[in-house]
């Protein structure tokens, strides 16, 4: 059951006491009215220290009732002092309203708190049950892999670095890190270093001062500032460019960013999840990863296990997202055949549990109504794919082309179809690689 | 003493509950000392701009703002400021609109209400999406988005990765499209909001159609379009029959493409809504063109040109030009 949001007030006096009755309505929330000493309710939208007439009281209290109040506390007084706003708010008030001038923006900041704060409650109220269930499974491989997580939950600070093959669910293990640890209540901003353009990733992530360079027409805070006292989350890291791998460890060893252009450091609160699905250790190797900072990242390392290694989890992964899905196209939640179980097993799923939530969606939506077709699931004649690992692995006798070409073919599988990270791979050309994916074109400088 | 029974108490609760019919008329009825207060010019101007009349609301949005800062009401200031800014953006105003944008945001960032930070960003995004500028509107809603998440606002995230996904389709880059209007759906689940699932739906049938899935794409789209009906999201709607003709088109039913983009460009006209008009003149001449009407199709691309130049998106009613003018060259 879920309790109906409070506004919790607290009279010192009787002045505006006609207020709050109708806020309340106003704002759908139910009135509490407490004696100085007792405990707000934990449903509390915020607590109102009401105290018309009675301010120099009110900022004996506020210190004690700062020390207990669950949510925002706001003191709402005559006075219209500056002097006495910054008194309250140093003594522990979220802010100070003096009414009646002020009542309005009283209204509307604690509309914004109960808009932001449903959502937020309902998160937390899901989060006590375990901020793994986004991470179906039961297979040994993804269970060792959740038990480690769970014993680094408790860390607020502590670097952690994610692998795994694209699609295995690397953000929903960060997500579940944050919801689950002492930074809930703070934001987690997710940010792929793939997909920002390089020339923009500085100013993206560091944020950038007016005129620092051309289309800088206003000062922006930068995600690192966006994401204080909560987590980052650096999907892809293996993307970053040097020049600005130097630039986080920075980050990281001080604590503080300062945007491009600008000369003020800023002090964040902010903890670092990275990921990438390419081993950094071998981009280190190759001199493309600094070293210090692997290893300022590698504090703790979680893998997801590839889906191909989690045996029942596929079907119960499958039954789980026919059952969601139904529900969001309002159709019956379909049966899975015993066909299509087998298909299902048969697939290597090389895109993982996005892979086969694709499929699932895919059958769903042009199944006859109440089946999954395994045609559609894993269509008929599937062979199975290699995965990057076993790329590598081809039948001999081979031909040096077949060789070359299935070099070729792993290094795109590896980058994920980048093409420039594969050719950097295999020192060589773009335009090389390209001619060996072609394969009809292998000349003789290819072979040699 | 000011109190909750004043006189503007049952025009705010009619803004607030999107009753902005009887927001008017509770306003328009006040006596003329209520009249004076700088919220009735808000309120009025709120109003004015969901009935569309975005010429009013600016003006009135511009009273309130200084009126406002007469008093000193810096919250009320930006909330003016927010409100003339999107009356600009409602008349094609883009360059008065994003200035309004930029200081309705550092407004809000004095006074530190995030949530108006993260709306003013996502505002901010819409504005360089329509001047073509991509890479600038994906920082601002990637801002938007980590302004919302330290909120824990889902409708915000959903938004911005809506925004995120048409931005993607507008480069061609369906698989980030795509990929972005799965995180709108997921957002759009925790939000549980049938309109942003419906949104979110119809902007990824559109990219995975446009990957060569279109059965899957059409069936997202019709999906969404139901959603979009059902809550009465009239835009919504008018883009998913948009997206359902261009499915159409491309698996060879031109009659059924034109009929579905007709549709909704019907609904969109009534809406009067420029950038929706501007979109489904735009496809139509693409269909147009495929049909070897070229003067349909010049016709379609010159009103798509009008529309996106009442915007003030110049590159995109330039591109529209040279559609018409090609077509008009084709014998």
């Amino acid at each position: 059951m879920t309790a109906t949001p409070a506004l919790a007030v607290i009279m010192l006096s009787d002045s505006f006491s006609s207020v709050w009755g109708d806020l309340a309505g106003e704002l759908g929330v139910h009135l509490a009215t407490l004696a100085p000493d007792d405990e707000p309710p934990p449903h509390a939208v915020a607590t109102v220290l009401a105290a018309g007439g009675e301010e120099e009281r009110a900022l004996d209290v506020l210190p004690a009732l700062a020390a207990r109040a669950r949510g925002p506390l706001f003191l709402v007084g005559a006075r219209t002092s500056h002097r006495f706003a910054v008194e309250a708010l140093r003594r522990g008030a979220t802010d100070y309203f003096a009414l009646p001038g002020d009542l309005d923006l009283m209204r509307r900041t604690l509309t914004a708190r109960l808009e932001a704060g449903s959502e937020r409650a309902r998160r937390s109220g899901e989060r006590v049950v375990d901020p793994f269930r986004e991470l179906v499974g039961e297979s040994p491989a993804l269970r060792a892999t959740i038990d480690k997580a769970a014993r680094v939950l408790a860390h607020r600070d502590v670097t952690v670095l994610l692998g795994g093959e694209t699609g295995t669910g690397k953000e929903l293990l960060a997500r579940a890190l944050h919801d689950g640890g002492p930074r809930a209540g703070g934001p987690f901003v997710p940010v792929n270093c793939a997909a920002i353009p390089a020339q923009l990733l500085e100013s993206e992530l560091f944020g950038h001062e007016k005129g620092a360079f051309t289309d800088a027409h206003r000062a922006k805070p930068g995600l690192f500032e966006e994401a204080d006292g909560g987590t980052l989350f650096l999907d892809e890291i293996g993307h970053l460019p040097l020049a600005l791998q130097g630039k986080l460890l920075r980050v990281l060893d001080e604590r503080s960013v300062r945007r491009v252009g600008g000369t003020q450091v800023r002090e964040v609160d902010v903890r670092i999840i990275a990921a990438s699905h390419v081993e950094l250790a071998a981009a280190v190797r190759r001199g493309e990863f600094r070293e210090d900072l692997f290893y300022r990242l590698n504090v703790v390392q979680l893998v997801l296990p590839p889906l191909r290694e989690r045996g029942d989890d596929i079907v119960l992964l499958a039954e789980t997202f026919a059952e969601q899905l139904a529900r969001r196209y309002g159709m019956a939640v379909p049966r899975l055949s015993r066909e299509a179980k087998a298909a299902l097993e048969r697939h290597r799923w090389p895109g993982n549990v996005r892979e086969l939530r694709h499929a699932v969606e895919r059958a769903l939506l042009l199944s006859p109504t109440g089946s999954l077709d395994p045609a559609e699931l894993a269509p008929a004649g599937d062979i199975p794919q290699a995965t990057p690992q076993e790329a590598g692995r081809i039948p001999f006798p081979a031909s040096l082309t077949a060789v070359l070409h299935a070099a070729a073919r792993a290094a795109l599988d590896l980058h994920a179809g980048n093409k420039s990270a594969a050719a950097r791979q295999l020192g060589i050309s773009r335009s090389r690689l390209q001619r060996l994916l072609d394969r009809e074109d292998i000349n003789d400088a290819d072979l040699e | 003493m000011q109190t909750l029974s004043d006189p503007l108490r049952a025009a705010r609760v009619a803004v607030r509950s999107g009753r902005f019919r009887d927001a008017a008329v509770a306003l328009a009825e006040l006596p003329p000392e209520a009249r004076e207060a700088p919220e009735w010019y808000l309120l009025s101007a709120m109003a004015a701009w969901r009935l569309g009349d975005f010429e009013f609301s600016r003006k009135l949005a511009l009273e309130a703002r200084a009126r406002f800062r007469t008093v000193g009401d810096a919250d009320g200031e930006m909330r003016g400021e927010n409100v003339a800014a999107a009356g600009a953006f409602g008349l094609g105003d883009l360059a008065a609109a994003e200035q309004g944008f930029a200081r309705a945001t550092e407004l809000a960032r004095e006074i530190g209400d995030d949530l108006m930070v993260a709306r003013c960003s996502n505002n901010l995004g819409n504005i360089s999406l329509y001047l073509a500028r991509h890479d600038a509107a994906l920082g601002f809603y990637r801002a938007a988005r980590a302004g919302f998440e330290r909120l824990a606002f889902d409708h915000g995230i959903a938004e911005t990765w809506i925004n995120t996904a048409i931005t993607a389709r507008d480069l061609g880059r369906y698989a980030d499209a795509a990929a972005a209007s799965d995180r709108a759906l997921e957002a759009a689940d925790r939000a549980g909001s049938n309109r942003l699932l419906g949104e979110a739906l119809s902007s990824r049938g559109e990219a995975m159609a446009a990957l060569g899935e279109a059965a899957v794409g059409r069936a997202q789209v019709e999906r969404g379009l139901a959603l979009a009906q059902a809550e009465g999201d009239k835009l919504a709607e008018a883009d998913a029959l948009r997206i359902l003709g261009n499915i159409a088109r491309g698996e060879g039913r031109p009659a059924e493409a034109e009929r579905l983009a007709r549709q909704g460009l019907d609904v969109a006209t009534l809406l009067r809504h420029p950038w929706t008009v501007a979109e489904i003149r735009r496809d139509l001449g693409e269909l147009y063109v495929a049909l070897r009407r070229p003067a349909d199709a010049a016709a379609c691309f010159r009103a798509a040109e009008a529309a996106f130049r009442q915007l003030g998106s110049t590159p995109r009613a330039d591109a529209m030009r040279a559609r018409a003018d090609e077509a008009e060259a084709t014998p």
